[in-house]
This record gives structure tokens, C-alpha cells and sequence, in this order.
């Protein structure tokens, strides 16, 4: 199990930043995300990992008129 | 300096319009970004005059909206409503407007007191009108009185005259009435570009929606296009006052045309941010691409989309209305700025759009937009899922002078009504007002252009409807409140606010009426959990609104602010302020006016205007803590339907934050259960939020908080005392 904004997301083996953001919707493009405070580029989305246990912060910032 | 007013109608024609008064004026540069007068024109008793800036409010109120509401609070009595005479539209530019070095700068700021709410209302719009105006001499233009038949105003930036005069025959409708005075008032083909008009078209002067076009010559397109203040009914005021349009003609723009002190360094904040959009945007917001529609999805992937009538967060076909339906239909590679210099360039439009209905049915028209709010009022919140539809509806609001946001939600007010048995066909005079009837929509609209029917009745806006259908056909008056979206009398904007406590207070707050641009803080709130206490949601609600305040005293867009970021921007201990474009902005204005605030005064700069609005409205008799709680659409389920859609979600609010187990309950205990929660916990904002704000729990600014700001002027103190502030 990891955390996602202080809600629960199940883990899986293999998890990369980009499943969670899939699993979670997070389409919007302008995130931020951390693992346990340690800031993912956003090149690496597809690859990064995301350990069993990890507080993953996904900061949306904001836009639109 | 000169003056010459000619007798009025002394037979003088001007570009074949009877002269009805005439003023000249002495033309001179602008200094540091500021030109330190006023230009009042009362189109009733045909008076043109220029007044000086007195010092102190440049000082306390900076410009733009700031300039727009000292002004007004002037004009205004107590007791005067929106269509008196003394009502005035002040369009204020700011010190930074006009730059055309740092993308955005090129905003007008439009202030009137509203037909919708009876107190101020703003708005920040683009086109070339504000600009040309500034540097024909004047910071501000007010507008008042009524004239008896309908007029043009006609300032002649280099010649430096003004004029009133006759209006002839030209249609009211704005596509063709900017293409008008373009004809009439440039000399030459190349001349186009420096001739703007304000106008609003014939639905401003048959609803109180109103909105005023503000036109920018595409010399590519070879067409005059439209920016819009939309919200609250300006063009409504324009209309009463009869002022068919104002035109400005100014040659001459250049890089340094505020004279500002340091040119260089506006020049190389402005080449970083150039590089930043070209580098990021397309990968970031995409708003050279298709400008904020590309929201539409977002907002529908994160259930924030409105949806029959703010009922639901998103649309199972709303992927038919997402932003790539739009950019296939607008033209790309053009420099689709609203101001030079403008490079995220996110002022769309579609060429060659062929109308299908109403006056201009088979006409080829070139439609400005749609913004993300069109989308989302015109489209998934009245049921239609058609891209082409919604692109028609903009373009008829647009040239009638109505506004989209509040036409999307009166429309899907209508449509609930007509859900619950509340309006029928005998009610509505035919039209058969279902979610999606696209017909019946259009036919709405071109009823309000015409003035006739129900067009008129829906064109009073929801909350006159509310009483109307109360009172005419024995609706619940408590129904319609809970579902009549609208906050001090202004139809909200486009954005599902349930399930975020602070984007509540942000609309409902919002000094002028629920519009999203005093703060947007959903995913803030709701996405990122980072303000999950009352204090801290009360922060985001002074700083946001503080911050935003901002672009419109200097005559800035907001859109460059945060809708691209700095590649290093993720690292920054503030990213969701984007820390070094607020130092740009800093670093500019300093730049123009020679000055040296730093961000800390920045907030004070519009703190002291946003203060001195609530005490407006006050005096104006409204702004009271019963005026910030929102319709409970706004706030959480109003029906089975909506508990039913989210039943999981609810449910285990009601039980992990409510403690109310919901097992064994029926939805309507749930959604009394919930409501009582909800209303509860939005009151312990208001207490938050106030107290962060320097004011008294029933949301009077206190007489220290006027006093700390420098606003502490007798008459301000006299409203605030008399309230127990
Ligand atoms: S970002 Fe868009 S709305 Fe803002 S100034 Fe540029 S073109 Fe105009």
C-alpha cells in the first residue's frame, strides 16, 4: 500500500509514477510530484519507481482564467 | 492647453455623423507608465472634460480597478442603482498596460455598478481599446449620464480631440459594428490596426447580461476581432446609457511608449519569459493551441466539469467536446494575441465558421474563442455534447453583447426548472427547454437579440427568475435557491465547487459575485490536500484573491502568471505561487514606474483597492455575511439523483468525517445528514477567513484593518463604524 495525498492507493510490483497518476486520473498537466519528499522530474514519470510503503505528493498547480 | 466644445448641433458632420460636442486636448507622452489624467465624458449632457490624478490616489490605488473603483465610489450615491445616470463604466488601464515587452500586458479594467448585484463589478479584458486610450493621454475614461438617442464616442489619440456624436444607422451587433468603425474611422487599409471600439451588441440592451466587445484589428485576417468584459452586466449599463460605441484611433505604439525607467530590463524579463512559453507551453497548457478550452477535459477527468446545471462533475460524451474538437476547428500559426507581445497567444478563433441559424444563418463569420468557460457553460452544462453548437452559441452571445457564463447557467437553471415542471412550452413560449435541445438554445438566445418572450425573462438572470417562478407559477422558493446557481445576484462560472470547502468560499466570497478569479483553489484543496485546516484554507483565501487583485491594477493578463511555469519552477518552496514570476512582475512594475516595491507591497498595493471594494459594496447597502453563502448546488447534493451518482464517495464522508453511519439509512436522511455538515463547516469558514482578512464576523472590514492600509479616509471609516466594523 502507498499513500497518494493522504489517501490509500494499493501497490503493485513494477509501479512507476505514471501508473499512479493513470490509476488516479491525474490528467491534468501541470504536476508536481514527489516521492517521500524526493522531487520526480517529469521526463522520468514513465520510469521512476514507486517503492511499497511511499508518501507520494502530488502537487496540481493551477491555471485557466 | 486648449479647449473647444462646439455648440451642439451646429450641423458639423464627422465621418458622416452629426457632431454633437467636441473637446481638445493637449497631447503629451506618458511618464513612467502613467499619464495622470482622467478622461470623463457624460454622453447626457454632452460635457467632455479632463480631470487630474490626484496624488494620493495614485498612490493608494495604483490604477486599473484601483482608479476604476476610487472613481465610482465618487459618482455614486448610496441609494443610486445601475441604470441612473450617475452609474458610470470607468475602463482604467494601470501603469504596466500597454507594454508590449512582457506577454499579457495589455488588459483594460472595466468597473460599473452591476444591473445583477447592485454593487461594483469588474472586468479585465483584452483588445487594443485600453492601450490606445493610455497612450492617446489618459489612465482612465468614465463614462455617465444617458444620451437621448443613440451616440459614438470618438477620441482622436494623436490629434487629441474628442467627440460625441450621432450614431447613424449601423448595426448594433457587435461583428459588424467594430468592422463599422474600423471603416469609418481608419483612413487607409494599413490604418485599420489603430483604430479599437468598445460595443455592446442588441441582447446587452434587452437582458441584463450584458457584455461589451473590445475590439483588435487581425491585419492577417483581415477582420475586427472581439475580447470580452463579460460578467455582470456592463454592457447592459453601456446600452441604458445609449452609447452605441466608443472608438479610439491611435498611431505610434512602440516598445517604450510608457516611458518607462528602465527599458532593459522590462526588455530581458520579457525575452525569459518568451523563451519559457516557447521552450514549455506545448507540453505544459498547450495555449497557443487552443487557449484555456483545453480545460474541458481536465476538468471533466477530475469531476469538476459542470454538468446539467452544476448537477455532476462530468459527462459520459464529453469527450466530444474536449479541446481537440476546437483546435480542429481554429485556424493555427497565426500570432493570436490579444495585445502586441503577447506570445502564449491563447486568443483563438475559427475562420469561415458557417452560422446555421438566427439574422446571420449561411453568413461566414470569424468566431473568437471559445475560452474554457464557453465550453463548459454553453456546452456540458446544458447537455450539449456538440462542439460545432457550442462554437454558434459563442458566437451569437458574442456579437449580441451577452455573456457566456451567465447564459450557460441561467440556461441550465431553465433546464432544471423544465426538468421539475417548474417552466413548461405554454411557460416558455414554445421552447422546449431539455438538456442538449440545441434548437431550443439558439432560439433562447435569438429571442434575447431580439428582445422578445421568454428571451427577456431568462435575460433577467437567475436570481429574478427565482422570483418570478416563485411568485408566477407557486415554485418552492427554497428549491429554487438550493438550485439556482448564482451568489449575489451573478450566475457562477464554470467549475464544480462541492467537494472543495474553499473554492466554496472563493466563489461565494468573491466581492463582486462568484466569478473564479478571485481565487481557484479546487485542486489546492480537494486534489492535493494541502489546506486541509481552516486556517490554512483562510490563507489561500487572502493571499489568492490579494494576488490576483494585482493584474488588475496594472493592467496585466493572468494567464502568464500560472498557466506556463518555469522549468525549475517544481523545486521552489512555493511552486503554486510560481515564485519567479511573481519576482518578474515585481521587477516590472518597478521597472515602468521607477519605484521599488517588493512582493510584500505588491499585496498591499491590492489589498488596500480589494478593501476598499468591500467597503463599496457596503455602502452600496450589500456585502454582508448573508451575501457570501452560497446556493447549496454549490455546496454539496441537492437531490437523490446527485447523492445516488457519488452514493460511494458520500457515504464514507458520512461516516469518516461526519460520524454518521449510513448503512441502513435512506438517501434523503443521508442528504440532510451531509447538508448539515456541510453548512456548518462553510460558516466556520467565513469565521476564518474574515478574521485572517481584518475583519468583524459578520465580515465588516475592521476600522485598524482601514487604518494598517492607509484607506482610512472619513467616508470609508463612516460606512464601517455604522456596521460595527
Ligand atoms: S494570454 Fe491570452 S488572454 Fe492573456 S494577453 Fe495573452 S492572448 Fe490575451
Amino acid at each position: 500500500m502507498i499513500t497518494v495525498n493522504s489517501e490509500p492507493l494499493p501497490w503493485h510490483d513494477g509501479m512507476t509514477v505514471r501508473d499512479v497518476l493513470t490509476v488516479r486520473k491525474y490528467a491534468f498537466p501541470l504536476l508536481i510530484v514527489r516521492i517521500d519528499g524526493i522531487l520526480v522530474p517529469r521526463d522520468s514519470y514513465d520510469s521512476a519507481p514507486v517503492p511499497d510503503g511511499a508518501v507520494v505528493d502530488v502537487v496540481h498547480l493551477m491555471s485557466g482564467g | 492647453m486648449s479647449r473647444e466644445t462646439p455648440a451642439a448641433g451646429n450641423g458639423d458632420l464627422v465621418a458622416g455623423h452629426a457632431l454633437l460636442a467636441g473637446f481638445r486636448y493637449e497631447t503629451r507622452p506618458v511618464v513612467r507608465g502613467y499619464n495622470d489624467r482622467v478622461l470623463c465624458v457624460d454622453v447626457g449632457t454632452l460635457e467632455i472634460s479632463e480631470k487630474p490624478v490626484p496624488g494620493e490616489m495614485k498612490a493608494k490605488f495604483t490604477g486599473g480597478k484601483g482608479y476604476g473603483m476610487r472613481l465610482l465610489w465618487d459618482a455614486v450615491k448610496p441609494e443610486t442603482k445601475w441604470n441612473d445616470p450617475e452609474n458610470e463604466i470607468v475602463i482604467g488601464m494601470g501603469p504596466v498596460c500597454g507594454n508590449t515587452n512582457y506577454p499579457g500586458s495589455g488588459k483594460s479594467l472595466v468597473v460599473s455598478l452591476s444591473p445583477l448585484t447592485g454593487v461594483p463589478i469588474d472586468c479585465n479584458v483584452g483588445g487594443y481599446f485600453g492601450p490606445y486610450l493610455k497612450f492617446s493621454g489618459f489612465d482612465a475614461l468614465e463614462l455617465r449620464g444617458r444620451a437621448k438617442s443613440d451616440v459614438i464616442v470618438y477620441i482622436s489619440g494623436n490629434e487629441g480631440t474628442v467627440q460625441i456624436l450621432e450614431a447613424g444607422d449601423e448595426s448594433q451587433d457587435s461583428h459588424l459594428l467594430a468592422e463599422n468603425m474600423v471603416e469609418i474611422f481608419a483612413r487607409d487599409e494599413k490604418d485599420r490596426q489603430h483604430v479599437s471600439s468598445v460595443s455592446a451588441g442588441s441582447g446587452a440592451g434587452n437582458t441584463l447580461i450584458g457584455c461589451l466587445n473590445f475590439s483588435f484589428y487581425d491585419p492577417r485576417r483581415k477582420v475586427a476581432r472581439l475580447k470580452q468584459a463579460g460578467r455582470g452586466g456592463i454592457g447592459t449599463v453601456f446600452r441604458d446609457k445609449r452609447i452605441k460605441a466608443v472608438v479610439v484611433r491611435y498611431e505610434g505604439l512602440s516598445s517604450s511608449s510608457n516611458n518607462p525607467a528602465d527599458l532593459p530590463v522590462i526588455q530581458k524579463t520579457g525575452l525569459k519569459l518568451h523563451r519559457e512559453i516557447i521552450a514549455h507551453d506545448d507540453e505544459q497548457c498547450r495555449m497557443r493551441e487552443i487557449g484555456t478550452a483545453h480545460l474541458v477535459e481536465v476538468m471533466n477527468d477530475y469531476d469538476l466539469l459542470p454538468t446539467h446545471n452544476f448537477k455532476f462533475g462530468s459527462h459520459p460524451d464529453a469527450g466530444k467536446i474536449d479541446s481537440h474538437h476546437f483546435s480542429a476547428m481554429v485556424t493555427h500559426g497565426l500570432p493570436d494575441g490579444c495585445w502586441f507581445g503577447c506570445t502564449l497567444a491563447c486568443a483563438k478563433a475559427a475562420d469561415g465558421f458557417e452560422l446555421t441559424t438566427g439574422p446571420y444563418k449561411g453568413s461566414k463569420v470569424t468566431v473568437d474563442g471559445p475560452e474554457y468557460e464557453t465550453v463548459a457553460g454553453c456546452g456540458s452544462n446544458i447537455g450539449i455534447l456538440d462542439a460545432r453548437t457550442v462554437m454558434e452559441i459563442n458566437f451569437y452571445c458574442d456579437t449580441y453583447g451577452i455573456d457566456t457564463i451567465s447564459f450557460g447557467t441561467l440556461t441550465a437553471f431553465c433546464m432544471e426548472c423544465w426538468e421539475k415542471g417548474i417552466l413548461n412550452a405554454d411557460r416558455t413560449g414554445g421552447l422546449e427547454l431539455t438538456w442538449g435541445n440545441s434548437d431550443a438554445v439558439l432560439e433562447m438566445l435569438h429571442r434575447m437579440g431580439r428582445g422578445e418572450g421568454f428571451g427577456l425573462t431568462a435575460g433577467q438572470g437567475v436570481r429574478r427568475m427565482k422570483a418570478i417562478f416563485a411568485r408566477e407559477y407557486g415554485a418552492d422558493p427554497k428549491l429554487l435557491q438550493d438550485i439556482g446557481c448564482e451568489c449575489k445576484g451573478l450566475e457562477y462560472s464554470q467549475y464544480v465547487s462541492k467537494e472543495s470547502l474553499a473554492q466554496q468560499g472563493g466563489y461565494s466570497m468573491a466581492l463582486k459575485g462568484p466569478q473564479h478569479d478571485e481565487a481557484w483553489l479546487i485542486f489546492m484543496d480537494m486534489v492535493n490536500n494541502h489546506i486541509p485546516t481552516f486556517e490554512a484554507k483562510a490563507e489561500a483565501l487572502y493571499y489568492f484573491p490579494m494576488f490576483r487583485t494585482w493584474f488588475g491594477l496594472q493592467g496585466l493578463c493572468k494567464l502568464p502568471w500560472n498557466d506556463i511555469e518555469p522549468a525549475d519552477n517544481a523545486g521552489t518552496s512555493e511552486p503554486a505561487k510560481v515564485p519567479e514570476h511573481v519576482q518578474n512582475y515585481v521587477d516590472i512594475f518597478n521597472a515602468v514606474t521607477g519605484r521599488s516595491i517588493d512582493k510584500d507591497e505588491l499585496i498591499r498595493q491590492s489589498a488596500r483597492v480589494y478593501n476598499f471594494q468591500k467597503v463599496l459594496c457596503l455602502r452600496m447597502g450589500r456585502g454582508r455575511r448573508a451575501d457570501d453563502r452560497p446556493p447549496y448546488r454549490m455546496m454539496g447534493p441537492v437531490t437523490v439523483e446527485e447523492y445516488e451518482s457519488r452514493a460511494e464517495r458520500y457515504d464514507k464522508q458520512l461516516l469518516e468525517q461526519v460520524g454518521f453511519d449510513p448503512s441502513g439509512r435512506t438517501s434523503e436522511e443521508k442528504l440532510e445528514a451531509l447538508r448539515k455538515y456541510r453548512e456548518d463547516r462553510y460558516e466556520k469558514l467565513l469565521d476564518a477567513v474574515y478574521k485572517r482578512k481584518g475583519w468583524t464576523p459578520a465580515g465588516i472590514p475592521k476600522v485598524e484593518t482601514l487604518k494598517d492600509l492607509g484607506i482610512d479616509y472619513p467616508e470609508v471609516v463612516e460606512v464601517v463604524k455604522a456596521l460595527g466594523g
